[in-house]
């Protein structure tokens, strides 16, 4: 099956990182471990992840990344006391699943 | 009939790579690409990432513009470190400015630069809810009489440390979702009409004459989509937000707002209310919540925010410049 989105892992270093133009063409989606999602086959995107100097990670690899950050995060609120977890709207972070 | 040659003063020139700096309304040739280009300024806005904060910060307040913003007070990792740091935005880079005198969490702010107020919020360990005010003149916080009823979270309108509505907000006992509406003059707090649903972590925008109130936590059951508009004596029922939210920041006025990020399902989400509906437009390169917001619906300013809690800043700005292809396709 044909990929919708490529992933890659870059730093963001801020102004510059992604630019207006870079936005107005393609749309991004950062997660945690500075996953980036941006659009396959698509110039704009692999324009992108060129400059960023991306390194380019299969969907998987970016999911495993993406997974332990959220582990780690989750991990971190069931550590909390009693109290601290049954405030509603401390939620615990919800898994996140990459899409193809 | 006007020709491009009439209007512009030149011929549409061929360029082996796309000319550097062109102009709006400017067409060429691209050898290269064999291709017909012109530029035109989309209304379509679009975020753009900036300087990250020097800390990871959420939960703290955004007061002024995309290029004069302040960032003050809430959490940074690990383990929620409570600040009272404050951080200022020139358009380019962060630096740091003096700290709040209570350092908290959950704190509501507005404002401009030269001139902002911080209010409520919330202060571990202990559960502390304070309704600490403090004025920010440029160069330093100074204490001011508390809220009337202290409370974290609030939403908040206004242009100065001497004109600021704070709505809603969060007591964290009893019944936690509030509905005040207080109106800081300079000197004193004055409570006003109600909001019509009682909530906090909500969006604000707007002035102490004319605000708009969106989305936030009410518990009934819990995240609400609804929008209010205060008109100097009351608030009255508008149409919703598309998807219901917390923790989201807000910027703009009655007429032109954004709304921008928060908690539950996608946390990208960006909308854009005209007066009268909200409208999705562009999301958030990064989605995230307990972020502070800022500025216009051309100029606007994405502040913090988690997770991760990266400090991250973005830029938003419409309209936007575009370069595109004329097809005959």
């Amino acid at each position: 099956m044909a990929k919708t989105y490529q992933y890659c892992v870059a730093e963001n270093w801020g102004k510059g990182f992604i630019d207006h133009f870079e936005s107005s063409k393609i749309t991004f989606a950062g997660y945690p471990g500075n996953v980036w999602q941006v659009p396959a086959y698509n110039k704009h995107g692999n324009l992108w992840i060129a400059k960023v100097a991306g390194t380019v990670k299969t969907k998987d690899e970016a999911q495993a990344i993406v997974t332990a950050q959220v582990q780690a995060a989750q991990a971190t609120w069931d550590a909390q006391t009693d109290e601290e977890k049954n405030d509603p709207m401390n939620t615990r972070p919800a898994d996140i699943t990459l899409e193809n | 009939m006007a020709t491009y040659l009439g209007t512009n003063g030149s011929r549409i020139q061929n360029y082996t790579a796309d000319p550097a700096n062109p102009k709006d309304g400017e067409v060429w040739y691209n050898e290269t690409s064999d291709v017909l280009k012109f530029q035109f300024q989309s209304p379509a806005g679009v975020w753009s990432t900036a300087t990250a904060m020097s800390k990871g910060k959420y939960t703290g307040a955004g007061a002024g513009t995309q290029t004069s913003a302040l960032y003050f007070g809430g959490n940074y990792p690990p383990g929620d470190n409570l600040t009272g740091e404050t951080e200022f935005y020139n358009g380019t880079s962060w630096t740091e400015k003096a700290d709040l005198n209570t350092a908290r969490q959950n704190i509501s702010g507005g404002g401009v630069k030269t001139s902002a107020l911080g209010i409520g919020g919330f202060v571990p360990p202990g559960n502390t809810i304070t309704g600490a005010t403090e004025s920010w003149n440029d160069t330093c916080w100074s204490n001011k009489p508390a809220l009337g009823t202290p409370r974290k979270s609030l939403g908040v309108a206004g242009v100065s440390n001497s004109s600021i509505l704070g709505f809603g907000g969060d007591t964290f006992t009893g019944t936690r979702q509030q509905a005040l509406t207080e109106e800081w003059n300079g000197s004193v707090w004055a409570e006003k009409a109600d909001l019509n649903t009682a909530r906090f972590v909500m969006g604000g925008a707007g002035t102490v004459a004319a605000a708009l109130a969106f989305g936030g936590y009410d518990f009934n059951p819990n995240v609400t989509a609804k929008t209010e508009q205060w008109n100097e004596t009351c608030w009255t029922n508008k149409n919703d937000m598309n998807t219901a939210r917390y923790n989201l920041a807000g910027s703009g006025t009655t007429t032109a707002a954004l709304a921008f990020g928060g908690n539950t399902g996608p946390n990208a989400i960006t909308e854009q209310w005209n007066g009268t509906v909200w409208t999705e437009v562009a999301d958030l390169n990064a989605g995230r919540s307990d972020l502070a917001g800022c500025g216009t619906t051309t100029a606007s300013l994405a502040m913090g925010g988690t997770p991760p809690a990266a400090g991250q800043t973005e830029e938003w700005n419409a309209p936007t410049t575009v370069t595109a292809t004329i097809s005959t396709d």
